[in-house]
């Protein structure tokens, strides 16, 4: 099946109003690699880590069709699982410039950790520190006890580390407005779902050993 | 109801005075060679509760130990070696003697006041899901009979939300509040 040209899928998503966001991440995705461009070690080793892990890299195959090529094989990045393709997008953005750590914008990611593999959040955390290190803004939603977890258990002060956690909740008043609460302590954050909801789990299965086992 | 306290080093419980309730591990007590048991069997019309008490936080312990203490948190070594023995060596024991006649639920009650990171329901749920699967199997095979019917990882808040009929406390030994 002949893949769909990004130029055509970019103007059919203009058509059809999708969120700006994803036309911007399709026109840097496949924006092509610099061959002068020089990337830092601290990316490089991100890229590495990554590639590790998902065994393989976005390329170009010879039809300028984007596919995921490991060990010599092109796979349609349509069968990767969807955390490896995560890791896999942000290998794209640092090889071809689109993400220069301290010289461009902040990276928007929403909910990172989702549909990967728990064990690779430790890593998913680490390289984003390595590349916050180099002055990369990132801002991250999340659900995720696992992911706020690594941040906080990864903070080094003298790395320069500065992480911002922001609970966003709806207030008690009648208006239900939103309302912003901000800490740089982990164990500060308040109002924490997060941990509300381990505690739901929590107190639930007391009631079910206490009740029907 | 008269009560009667029941301590174990800093923590002190005070029970109902005609809760049948029994020592395992009492000083002074022969017990079989090779067993390890629970600190107190309590019976309750509907079950058997093993109660194992493990205190990171005893004011008089240096913070040297506390440290050391905390090590066995780590890994499984506490779970694999301690707690997950305790469980089964006390229900043969209770088996043995004939007294197995109502399910047994394994109470692991952790004195982690001041340990901030761990004093959670996050994480005693989390070590109440490595234990449970533990002592569920402890070989290559797993037990075919659940002689443990289920178990609750606690801290002292927690002890007393969950049994608040029979509510706990810590009595620093070295008189500091």
């Amino acid at each position: 099946m002949k893949e769909v040209p990004t130029t055509t899928i970019v103007t059919y998503m203009k058509a059809l109003h999708f969120d700006e966001t994803y036309t911007d991440l399709i026109k840097k995705l496949t924006k092509p690699s610099g061959a002068d461009l020089t990337i830092s070690e601290k990316s490089e080793w991100v890229l590495s880590e990554i590639k590790k892990i998902v065994r393989g890299s976005f390329v170009y195959d010879r039809s300028g069709n984007l596919v995921f090529r490991s060990f010599g094989t092109d796979f349609s990045v349509n069968v990767m699982a969807e955390g490896f393709r995560k890791l896999g997008t942000l290998c794209r953005l640092i090889e071809n410039g689109s993400l220069i750590p301290g010289n461009g914008a902040p990276l928007l990611w929403d909910e990172p950790d989702s549909n990967l593999n728990p064990l690779l959040i430790k890593l998913l955390v680490e390289t984003l520190y390595a590349l916050s290190e180099q002055g990369q803004q990132i801002i991250l939603a999340t659900h995720s006890y696992n992911l706020i977890k690594w941040f906080d258990l990864l903070f080094d002060e003298g790395k320069d580390h500065h992480v911002k956690y922001h609970t966003l909740s709806r207030d008690n008043s009648e208006s239900k407005s939103i309302r912003i609460d901000s800490t740089e302590d982990f164990n500060a954050i308040d109002p924490n779902p997060i941990l509300d909801a381990f505690s739901e789990i929590y107190d639930t299965d007391i009631d079910r050993i206490l009740k029907e086992s | 109801m008269p009560i009667k306290e029941f301590s174990e080093n800093e923590i002190v419980f005070s029970f109902p005075e005609d809760l049948s309730k029994d020592k395992l591990d009492e000083q002074g007590k022969r017990i079989p060679v090779g067993m390890s048991l629970a600190d107190l069997v309590i019976n309750t019309d509907d079950y058997t509760y093993l109660i194992e008490i493990k205190d990171f936080s005893c004011s008089t312990a240096s913070e040297s130990r506390k440290k050391a203490d905390l090590k066995l948190l780590q890994g499984d070594e506490l779970i694999s070696n301690k707690l997950t023995p305790k469980a089964r060596d006390s229900y043969t024991f209770l088996h043995l003697m004939e007294r197995v006649d109502r399910q047994i639920i394994y109470v692991v009650l952790l004195g982690l006041d001041g340990v901030e990171p761990l004093n959670n329901k996050t994480f005693l749920n989390i070590y109440k899901q490595k234990l449970i699967k533990n002592i569920r199997q402890e070989a290559d095979e797993p037990w075919e009979k659940e002689h443990i019917s289920d178990c609750i990882v606690c801290n002292l808040e927690t002890w007393n939300d969950i049994f608040p009929h029979w509510p706990t406390q810590r009595r620093p030994m070295n008189g500091a509040h």
